[in-house]
């Protein structure tokens, strides 16, 4: 049984900036360290060790997916260098959705910069108009529904996917899939994701019922939220470690316009994140219509995605 | 099983739930207070509201018989009442008693009959979001099946309604809300997006919805103290079992930890993104109607 550390008199004094002002982050602490220590007692954290032990039988279909608003000049850094040092693997898409950035034109860029890509599915760029804010669950469940892949990964628009000995990221995360061919998640380390996350695109769908759009909005706690659900489903941790790092020179928390600032919105995430944890919550957005977004295409074309949870 | 026998990585949901309560009671606190009505009317009554006293029940029948008929007559003399009695899916007869007994009043319009077959369990929240959405008063009100609201409860209502006529909560009283609250129906819906139907099964259904009204700038108005509109039948059971999937204790403890962390972290208005009170229902014995909002 979890020993439940207080939350006591001297820590409430000590937050004292404001009347009334509850420290949300100290408080998701509390919270964390209780379901850290659960999962610890259930021995419920299960990872790869790293070594591989079955040979690559089959290229499973992958997404590369990327977020963005705005953030032309972080994507014309990565995503050239993204391409390039991912073309030993064919059956392979890189899917950049654009979440109403209104200063550029970043689907022109696509356009231009890479027509045959476009034309051939390589690079698929998809562009909503409706969001007013930039947040993270969402945006990242309708660029997960629109991929065709079987799996599916997020990269950061910052984010940079170098070659590890000799082979690039997405031939690495095929052979991690041939490897644990389901109930896996394909992530850079358990203490820092960096956005780099990945499922079966089926199991995101079907058994984590995708980022929580419920309880998370804007900024924070959404990968971290997803990776724990995953655990607590019993999915295997595929690390990658440092392999394929890299990032330009970014904004950490990006100059996306949030309606409130990004540390009040984290903490607040925080907090509710470790409480549907600890209530066993682990199917986000049971009862709404998730990843919903309007989208159109290089070509004009429309489509739609969303899922009823 | 008591809790020292609980299985390793077992989480006191209550005992976390106790640690963000005393938090948010503090910053309340530190705020003013809980906004309460100082219990003296000023106002003379200008406005007869329509007010809805709504019962939600699943295999409650012998609560019934002994609640709804008293409650009916304590109050029909208020000409602007409704009652909405919502038969969550019984299995009891209740189809049956009603038409045996209540007809008169749903002929006088009185009464508003609506069952729904959809829910496998009961649910607190759902229910009750169903009920309120399904009523037409100005003002909707649960009184749960067990409990008698007193004779003149609907007319005190409008009385404190003439006193604060918006954001104000119509409860029992801030220790226990025994199932009583009501509010605005507008503002229930537009508001507070109803009750939270993240809050599954059983508990702090009430103390969710009251807690965010509060942080709203809402005012209670207890009516503990002014009349006898509190009671109970003899063989009240606190906890109904039989109706939940999981022991109440359970979801009670998993409502109330994620119902003060929503309330901590100012998510005031339920539901959003969600179609809520959603149900189809036979109204009356007849007409077929369905609910919901989209949050």
């Amino acid at each position: 049984m979890v020993r439940i550390r207080g939350f006591g008199e001297d820590e409430i004094k000590a937050l004292g900036r404001e009347p009334g002002l509850v420290d949300m982050k100290a408080l998701a602490k509390v919270l964390e360290d209780a379901w850290v220590q659960s999962m610890r007692e259930r021995q419920a954290f299960p990872y790869w060790k790293g070594t591989f032990t079955k040979p690559v039988t089959k290229n499973h279909k992958i997404s590369i997916c990327t977020t963005c608003r705005d953030r032309l000049e972080d994507l014309m850094q990565t995503l050239p260098k993204n391409i390039k040092a991912n073309s030993d693997y064919e059956n392979l898409e890189f899917v950049v959705l654009d979440y109403n950035s209104r200063e550029y034109d970043v689907g022109r860029w696509i356009q231009v910069g890479y027509p045959d890509l476009i034309e051939s599915g390589r690079v698929v760029y998809l562009r909503t108009e409706e969001p007013q804010y930039f947040d993270m669950a969402h945006s990242r469940n309708v660029a997960f529904l629109a991929a065709a892949g079987e799996i599916v990964n997020n990269v950061d628009a910052d984010n940079l996917l170098p070659q590890s000995n000799g082979i690039g990221f997405a031939t690495f995360i095929n052979k991690l899939a041939n490897e644990q061919p389901e109930m896996a998640i394909f992530g850079k380390s358990k203490q820092l994701l960096r956005g780099r996350i990945g499922f079966y695109k089926r199991e995101f769908i079907e058994l984590l019922g995708g980022y929580d759009e419920t309880n998370l909005k804007y900024y924070g706690a959404d990968d971290s939220n997803i990776l724990n659900r995953a655990w607590e489903l019993g999915m295997k941790f595929m690390g990658y470690r440092s392999l394929f790092s890299g990032s330009v020179k970014s904004m950490k928390h990006g100059e996306d316009p949030y309606p409130v600032p990004w540390w009040e919105s984290e903490a607040a995430n925080r907090l509710i994140s470790a409480a549907t944890l600890i209530i066993k919550q682990f199917k986000a957005n049971r009862g709404r219509m998730w990843g919903k977004a309007q989208l159109i295409d290089t070509f004009g074309r429309e489509s739609k995605t969303g899922i009823q949870g | 099983m008591g809790k020292r026998n609980m299985p390793p990585g077992f989480i006191d949901t209550k005992a976390l739930g106790t640690v963000l309560e005393k938090t948010w009671d503090k910053s309340m606190k530190e705020r003013g207070g809980y906004p309460t009505w100082n219990g003296k009317f000023t106002k003379g009554v200008s406005e007869n509201y329509k007010i809805s006293l709504c019962t939600t029940c699943m295999d409650r029948l012998d609560d019934l018989k002994q609640t709804m008929p008293k409650n009916i007559l304590d109050n029909i003399n208020y000409p602007h009442v409704e009652f909405v009695l919502l038969d969550y899916n019984s299995k009891d007869g209740l189809d049956d008693w009603v038409r045996e007994n209540l007809m008169e009043y749903i002929e006088r319009r009185s009464l508003i009959y609506i069952r729904t077959e959809e829910p496998e369990f009961f649910d607190m929240s759902h229910s009750r979001n169903v009920a309120f959405l399904a009523a037409s008063g100005d003002i909707v009100n649960n009184i749960d099946a067990d409990g008698f609201c007193g004779k003149g409860y609907a007319e005190f209502i409008n009385k404190c309604a003439n006193e604060i006529p918006e954001k104000a909560i119509f409860a029992k009283s801030r220790q226990l809300l025994r199932g009583r609250m009501g509010l605005y129906r507008g503002e229930f819906i537009e508001l507070l997006g109803g009750y939270s139907e993240e809050l599954k099964a059983y508990g702090h259904d009430d103390a969710d919805l009251l807690h965010r009204a509060w942080e709203l700038g809402f005012i209670m108005m207890p009516f503990s103290r002014h009349g006898d509109f509190v009671g109970i039948i003899k063989q009240h059971v606190k906890h109904q079992e039989g109706n939940y999937e999981k022991p109440w204790w359970v979801t009670e403890g998993e409502n109330r930890l994620l119902s003060y962390a929503n309330v901590i972290c100012k998510r005031l208005k339920a539901n959003e993104g969600r179609v809520w009170g959603k149900a189809k229902l036979v109204k009356n014995f007849g007409e077929e109607i369905e609910v919901g909002v989209q949050g």
